[in-house]
C-alpha cells in the first residue's frame, strides 16, 4: 500500500511542504462525503487542490488505488496522512536562505546516505554565521562557524590589538 | 388377740384420765390455801403505792419552792450586777481619760527630745563633712599637680611612639592600597578583554555571515554533512 504513495512522497522534501500537503488531505477528506457518492475523488477536490496534489490523485485513480467509493476514498486519505506523519525527520539549522535546487540536493544527499526519504525541518539562523547545526536520530552536531570562532577566542588564537 | 390389746389400751387411757382429774383437784385445793396471802399482798401493794404518791407530791412541792427561791435570788443578783457594771464603767472612763492626757504629754516630751537630738547630730555631721571636703579638696589638688607633672614627661614619650606607629601604618596602608589598585586594575583589564572578545564575536556574527556568498554557504553545509556522515551520524 505504501508504493502507490512513493511518487508523492518523493516530491515532499521539507516539513513546510508536508504541512501544506496535510492541509490538502484534510480538505479532500471533507469533500469526500459532500458530493455525489459515485464521483471520483479528483472531481470532488476539483480546483481547490494544488496541481501537484490533483495530479497525484489522478495517478492513484489510474492505478486503481482510489475507487469511486466514498468509504474507500476516505480510507485511502487516512492511510496517506498516517504514512506522511510517520516519515523520519532531520533538523537542520543554516545561516542563509537556500535555493530550491539546494534543498533538492540536500534531500537527495540524505536519501543516498540513509537509504530512505527524510523530511528536512529547516531553520535559518544568521547568528551561526555559516556552516550547519543538525539534529537527527537523537544526536546533535554543531559545525557552525560561530562555534569555530568562539573556540578560537577561547584558545587565544585570535587576539585584539 | 387384737380385741384384748384394744381393751387393755382403753383401760390404761381411762386410768390416765382419772389420774389427771385427781391432780387438777389437788392443785385447786392447794391454790385455795394461798388466797388469804394473795389478799394481804394486794393490800400491801396498795398501801405502798399510796405512800409513794404522797412522797412524790411532797417532793414536787419542795422542788417548786427551791426553784422559786432560786429565781428570786438570781433576779436580785442581776440587779446588783447591773449597778456594779455602771459603776465600773464610770471608773474606767475616768481612768482612761487621765491616762490619755498623761500619754499625750509623755509623747510630746519624747518628740521634743528626739528633735533636739537630731538637730545636734546634724550640726555635728555638717561640720565633719565640711572639714572632710576641705581636706579632700586639698589632697586632690596636690595629687593632680603631681600627676600633671609626671604625665607631661610620659606624654612626650607617648606622642613620639604614636607618631612612629602612625607613620608605619600609613606606609603599610599605602603599600596595601597600591596592591589593591594593581589587583583591581588587572581584574578590570580582564573584564574589558572579555567584553572586547564578546563585541568582536557579535560584530563577526553580524558581518561575516553576510559577507559569505551563497555558494560558499552551500559548500560549508555539504562539508558539514560529509563530516557528520564520517562520524557515523547517519
Amino acid at each position: 500500500m505504501e508504493e502507490p504513495f512513493e511518487a508523492l512522497i518523493s516530491q515532499i522534501k521539507t516539513k513546510d511542504e508536508l504541512y501544506l500537503l496535510l492541509d490538502e488531505i484534510e480538505e479532500a477528506k471533507r469533500r469526500v462525503y459532500q458530493y455525489k457518492q459515485t464521483d471520483n475523488l479528483s472531481a470532488k477536490v476539483g480546483e481547490t487542490a494544488s496541481v501537484k496534489f490533483h495530479d497525484l490523485i489522478i495517478g492513484l485513480e489510474k492505478q486503481g488505488v482510489l475507487s469511486k467509493s466514498a468509504a474507500s476514498q476516505n480510507s485511502c486519505l487516512v492511510k496517506l496522512k498516517k504514512h506522511l506523519t510517520n516519515l523520519p525527520e532531520i533538523k537542520l539549522i543554516i545561516a542563509f536562505r537556500p535555493r530550491q535546487e539546494f534543498i533538492d540536493e540536500l534531500s537527495s544527499w540524505l536519501k543516498d546516505a540513509t537509504g530512505q526519504t527524510i523530511l528536512i525541518d529547516l531553520t535559518i539562523q544568521e547568528s551561526i554565521i555559516g556552516g550547519l547545526r543538525l539534529e537527527y536520530g537523537g544526536e546533535y552536531r554543531d559545525y557552525s562557524l560561530v562555534k569555530k570562532l568562539e573556540e578560537q577566542f577561547q584558545t587565544g588564537h585570535i587576539k585584539y590589538i | 388377740m387384737g380385741d384384748e390389746v384394744i381393751l387393755a389400751a382403753l383401760i390404761l387411757n381411762l386410768l390416765a384420765i382419772l389420774m389427771i382429774l385427781f391432780l387438777v383437784y389437788k392443785v385447786d385445793r392447794a391454790l385455795g390455801g394461798f388466797e388469804p396471802y394473795v389478799k394481804d399482798i394486794e393490800q400491801m401493794r396498795y398501801s405502798i403505792a399510796r405512800r409513794g404518791n404522797d412522797i412524790l407530791a411532797k417532793t414536787i412541792s419542795v422542788a417548786q419552792e427551791i426553784v422559786r427561791n432560786a429565781i428570786a435570788s438570781s433576779q436580785k443578783n442581776l440587779r446588783v450586777s447591773e449597778s456594779l457594771q455602771e459603776e465600773m464603767a464610770g471608773v474606767m472612763r475616768q481612768g482612761l481619760s487621765q491616762n490619755l492626757s498623761e500619754t499625750k504629754q509623755m509623747m510630746q516630751n519624747s518628740m521634743n527630745d528626739i528633735v533636739d537630738a537630731y538637730q545636734k547630730q546634724f550640726n555635728l555631721l555638717a561640720n565633719e563633712v565640711q572639714a572632710s571636703a576641705m581636706f579632700a579638696h586639698n589632697e586632690l589638688l596636690e595629687s593632680t599637680k603631681g600627676m600633671i607633672d609626671s604625665f607631661g614627661a610620659s606624654m612626650k614619650t607617648e606622642l613620639e611612639g604614636l607618631r612612629t606607629s602612625a607613620a608605619e601604618r600609613i606606609s603599610q596602608s599605602i603599600v596595601d592600597a597600591e596592591k589593591g589598585t594593581k589587583d583591581y586594575q588587572e581584574l578590570k583589564i580582564k573584564e574589558i578583554d572579555t567584553k572586547i572578545y564578546q563585541l568582536i564575536a557579535e560584530v563577526a556574527k553580524k558581518t561575516l555571515g553576510r559577507s559569505i556568498d551563497i555558494s560558499a554557504h552551500e559548500e560549508l553545509v555539504m562539508e558539514a554533512l560529509e563530516k557528520a556522515k564520517k562520524e557515523k551520524m547517519f
